[in-house]
């Protein structure tokens, strides 16, 4: 089925057009909740809720950009607000309380390429991890990540900052990646809102 | 991967590989999402699973039913009479005079049967009784079959046990269903030598009783071959020749549960029940219906049979203003349950506090004057006169005032509402609601029988009443709430007054009805 039959299906509520752009698309989402949720069961309940908004508001897309994008914008943001629903969350966002997790070597996962990135940053602290996700994957700028989570942008920034040194050091000792010669070059990219 | 880490695109890289990733979700998900998408749908996979369970029961029925099926078991089924109860395992280990066969035939048949292959004159499958709970056992031996082989050229020693030493007659009874489940696991090996003398060597496998001190089927029937006339087992020779036993192992029966315990165990996992799924069809449901009132007067049709004279000629005095009445503004508030029944269909139930009202426009008087109401007398049905005070005429030319005739009602609308049409955003619905009502108090202002004079007495407000609203509206979902936007029209089916009053007065509201649900 094409994407403009699999729309004009949707449009009218047809199950089956549904059913196909659900299947299409449902494995990539469901990997994107995976790195925001605690765990498989929490992303699919993220992965739920945000396809029914899917279909609920696809009167609203425009074809204006990929039809991919957008349903990924709308899962991202359903993932952020299951996330703000638990306390936690905004405890996680406290920089100090994220700064003194440490890594165990056992806690990281033997696992293989994609998956081995994935889980290395779900090894992250939730905080770290939904900022990183949302500004190095989802492409989201500090100044839009900070009006989400309701933080200063300044907060996010840093956020970042520490989350990418976590991972790195997570991915160094996996030995996914080398340890970079100067330290610099470990911050080259570093946060650019 | 490596080097790549370390030049300038950690994100860019981060994001490729978790680009990379996809999961596969469960059915699950996929199924909640249909249903919150389709509640009205459902149905169809009720249906199909209840065709899915009625075929697997079919499918069961059937297959037990092959096994009864058997061509032993049919020559069992109409031998006769086949009863076998089995009252104490001891007795029988020990003491066997008390088992009985009430028929010959049910005996010779799952004794000894033919098998083309193995023996001439023996089948190599026989029959015993189903297990059945603790207890005395009722045992139909044409139930289950047991295979069974013969080895022609092997001849056994004979077990000692003696179950009876004239089988036409012996009542077999025994209350150890592990006897009865060994039975059926239990393979034998009989030997039958030339002269068809049987001779048994019994061995059970797979059993926790030792078969020195249990009886199986296979003793049962060794024993009742042995005690048997050399004539008789000829005979059975003959007619059991031809007949070709493919009842289905045991194991068989086994390997089917196993099959359908996985599909059940597979369908109770994609199909079990979405937990609070009753709260995805109930809402909350709260409106406000600003309105206009107004009435609609008709004679006491009761009243109007018996004194139509006297009403008519009380009706139209010369030099009286017709009534003036105007609509007045009204108010209904609701909260209420709207339960989703199916895609298009709502069924709703709630609490309203209602407000009626219309204008009454009259003179006030100078001073009060006696006036009389025409009433209705219940019992007789005759009219009668009641004198009043009234210090509001009907009349022109004294001061204008305006009087209001008010109720103020709770009700218990219990309706539906139909969906027309919509699409994501948008629905429209079109409902009905019957409310039983009652009338807390009010404002009557009743017309004298000269229609001269307004007369207040709210003692003729009947406390007890019923109406029934129409309504159609638009809703909007909107932020996890649904807003409802639309006409309503509140009739009044019976009349605001008592019985007695000499006119009927049915109250009507059009208003607009603005209303707000939230899921639970």
């Amino acid at each position: 089925m094409t994407e403009e039959l699999m729309l004009a299906g949707c449009l009218k509520n047809n199950a089956a057009a549904q059913e196909a752009l659900y299947a299409r698309f449902s494995p990539r989402m469901l990997g994107v909740c995976y790195r925001f949720g605690k765990n498989r069961e929490d992303a699919e309940d993220m992965l739920q809720e945000g396809f029914i908004k899917v279909f609920t508001q696809m009167h609203q897309y425009r074809n204006e950009g990929a039809l991919e994008g957008w349903i990924r914008r709308i899962i991202v943001h359903t993932c952020i607000n299951h996330l703000k629903k638990n306390k936690k969350f905004s405890e996680s966002l406290d920089i100090i309380h994220a700064n003194s997790m440490h890594i165990n070597e056992e806690m990281i996962p033997s696992i293989m390429q994609a998956k081995q990135v994935v889980e290395c940053i779900r090894m992250l602290p939730l905080g770290y991890r939904t900022v990183l996700n949302l500004y190095a994957i989802e492409g989201f700028p500090h100044k839009e990540i900070a009006a989400i989570l309701d933080i200063e942008e300044s907060t996010s920034r840093s956020q970042y900052t520490r989350a990418k040194a976590m991972l790195e050091e997570i991915l160094i000792r996996k030995k996914i990646i080398q340890k970079p010669k100067t330290r610099a070059g470990l911050f080259a990219s570093g946060a650019q809102g | 991967m490596e080097r790549k880490f370390y030049t300038d695109d950690f994100e860019q890289l981060l994001k490729e590989r978790s680009d990379e990733f996809r999961m596969y979700p469960s059915k699950r998900v996929w199924h909640s999402i249909y249903n919150d998408l389709h509640p009205g749908r459902k149905w169809p996979s009720v249906a199909v699973s209840m065709l899915l369970i009625i075929a697997l029961l079919l499918v069961s029925y059937w297959n037990s039913n092959d096994n009864n099926s058997s061509k032993v078991t049919t020559a069992l089924t109409t031998a006769g009479s086949q009863n076998i109860s089995i009252a104490d395992n001891s007795v029988l280990q020990k003491n066997f005079p008390t088992i009985t066969f009430n028929n010959q035939d049910v005996l010779l048949n799952p004794v000894v049967s033919s098998n083309k292959t193995n023996t001439p004159g023996l089948q190599p499958e026989t029959t015993i009784a189903p297990q059945k709970p603790n207890g005395v056992h009722n045992l139909n031996l044409p139930a289950i079959p047991v295979q069974k082989t013969y080895s022609k050229n092997r001849t056994t020693k004979n077990n000692s046990t003696t179950i009876a030493s004239e089988y036409p007659e012996q009542n077999y009874n025994s209350t150890s269903p592990a006897l009865i489940n060994n039975a059926l696991n239990a393979t034998a090996n009989t030997t039958v030598d030339e002269e068809n003398v049987i001779t048994d060597n019994s061995t059970v496998k797979e059993t926790n009783i030792s078969i020195d001190n249990t009886v199986t089927s296979t003793e049962i029937n060794t024993v009742l071959v042995k005690n048997m006339p050399n004539e008789n087992l000829t005979t059975m020779k003959k007619e059991n020749t031809p007949e070709v036993i493919t009842t289905a192992p045991p194991a068989k029966k086994d390997a089917l549960s196993a099959e359908d315990k996985a599909w059940i165990e597979d369908y109770a996992l994609h199909n079990k029940a979405q937990r609070g799924k009753w709260k995805d069809r109930l809402a909350m449901e709260f409106y406000v219906t600003p309105s206009i009132g107004y009435r609609k007067l008709a004679s006491n049709s009761t009243m109007a049979t018996n004194t139509g004279n006297y009403i008519a000629q009380s009706a139209s005095p010369s030099g009286v203003n017709p009534m003036d009445h105007k609509p007045g503004l009204g108010l209904e508030a609701g909260l209420g349950l709207v339960y989703a029944a199916a895609k298009n269909i709502r069924l709703k139930a709630g609490l309203q506090a209602n407000v009626t009202n219309y204008i009454i426009n009259a003179d006030e008087t100078n001073h009060p004057i006696l006036t009389t109401l025409l009433l209705n007398e219940l019992n007789t049905g005759y009219p009668y006169m009641v004198s009043r005070i009234s210090t509001v005429a009907n009349t022109s030319g004294l001061q204008p005032v305006k009087l209001h005739n008010k109720t103020y009602q709770v009700s218990i609308p219990v309706g539906f509402a139909l969906k027309l049409s919509g699409n994501s955003k948008f629905d429209w619905y079109a409902g009905a609601t019957a409310q039983p009502t009652f009338v807390i108090g009010g404002k009557a202002n009743l017309i004298s029988a000269d229609k001269r004079n307004y007369v207040s007495d709210p003692s003729f407000i009947r406390h007890w009443s019923l109406n029934a609203a129409l309504e159609t509206y638009v809703q909007y979902k909107f932020n996890g709430y649904t807003l409802q936007f639309g006409p309503q029209l509140r009739y009044q089916l019976v009349s605001t007054y008592s019985k007695q009053f000499s006119l009927n007065e049915n109250l009507y509201n059009t208003g607009l009805k603005i209303g707000v649900l939230k899921n639970f």
